[in-house]
């Protein structure tokens, strides 16, 4: 959030920062649950629902960020969303592809770190 | 199926089925306002240009065929430098005003409810009849943009 919100080369975030945490709070949130359910499970099925896990978050994400720009400039927040529907599809699948590719190496990774 | 396949499942259908139902609003309302465009052969529009230094000019009333971009009607009504792309025609100058640092020119078109950014480029937007088009030289790093006066 700090290298999104204040680096980016968009310039700083501004007043839409706090719906960018809120729907980053709620992936947290939900990596959290689904660490739960993780162990013991083979990798083809944890690919197949991190990525449906992805688009489902990034989708949730948009509708609140969108619903913050739509309230910050006053306009009709299905509306919004209509508009910047192009701009989530391609935000909705690249995250599918990136959290169904990443989740199980990155995870294999992180529990040898673990396990030393 | 097992109740965890069953909720992966259901979290699949949702996302699909809120992306069609978005698409189906936007082209919902992308044909009703295509179609309410182009219903009469001439079409008149409010053009305003602001320079970002306290100057702005207005052509009411502005006289274009229906069908016509916002990119064809500044250029009916200024001298327009622009850039073309795959993406859509981004303009460099009005009247001499040349973009520069983070100022450039950004266009808005007027709603029911308010103010709202150009959704695409101008040389992609078809503009209706009576409608108030509105092109400001603006800071464009600040976030969101400032809307016009």
């Amino acid at each position: 959030m700090f290298v999104n919100g204040f680096l980016s080369p968009w310039g700083f975030a501004g007043m839409i920062m706090p719906f960018q945490m809120a729907g980053m709070f709620i992936v947290g949130v939900a990596g959290g649950i689904y660490k739960r359910y993780v162990v013991g499970e083979k990798s083809g099925r944890l690919c197949l629902e991190t990525a449906v896990l992805g688009a489902f978050l990034t989708l949730i994400y948009d509708i609140i960020t969108n619903s913050g720009t739509a309230i910050l400039a006053g306009r009709a927040i299905i509306f919004t969303f209509f508009m910047g529907i192009t701009m989530s599809v391609i935000h909705i699948c690249s995250n599918t592809v990136f959290f169904g590719s990443a989740f199980t190496p990155l995870f294999k990774t992180l529990q040898k770190f673990l396990v030393r | 199926m097992g109740k965890r396949t069953f909720v992966f499942v259901v979290l699949a259908l949702l996302v699909c089925l809120t992306v069609a139902t978005s698409f189906a609003g936007y082209y919902h309302y992308m044909y009703n306002d295509l179609l309410k465009k182009t219903r009469t052969k001439t079409i008149h529009i409010n053009l305003g240009i602001n320079y970002g230094n306290g100057t702005t000019e207005w052509f009411n009333q502005t006289e274009a065929r229906a069908g016509d971009t916002l990119l064809d009607i500044t250029m009916l009504a200024t001298t327009v430098n622009y850039t073309s792309s795959t993406s859509g025609a981004t303009l460099n100058e009005i009247n001499g005003r040349r973009n520069s640092g983070n100022y450039w020119w950004y266009w808005w078109m007027l709603t029911n409810w308010g103010w709202f950014e150009g959704p695409v480029a101008c040389d992609k937007y078809i503009v209706g009849d009576g409608e108030t088009l509105y092109w400001y030289y603006q800071d464009i790093s600040i976030y969101p943009l400032q809307q016009p006066p």
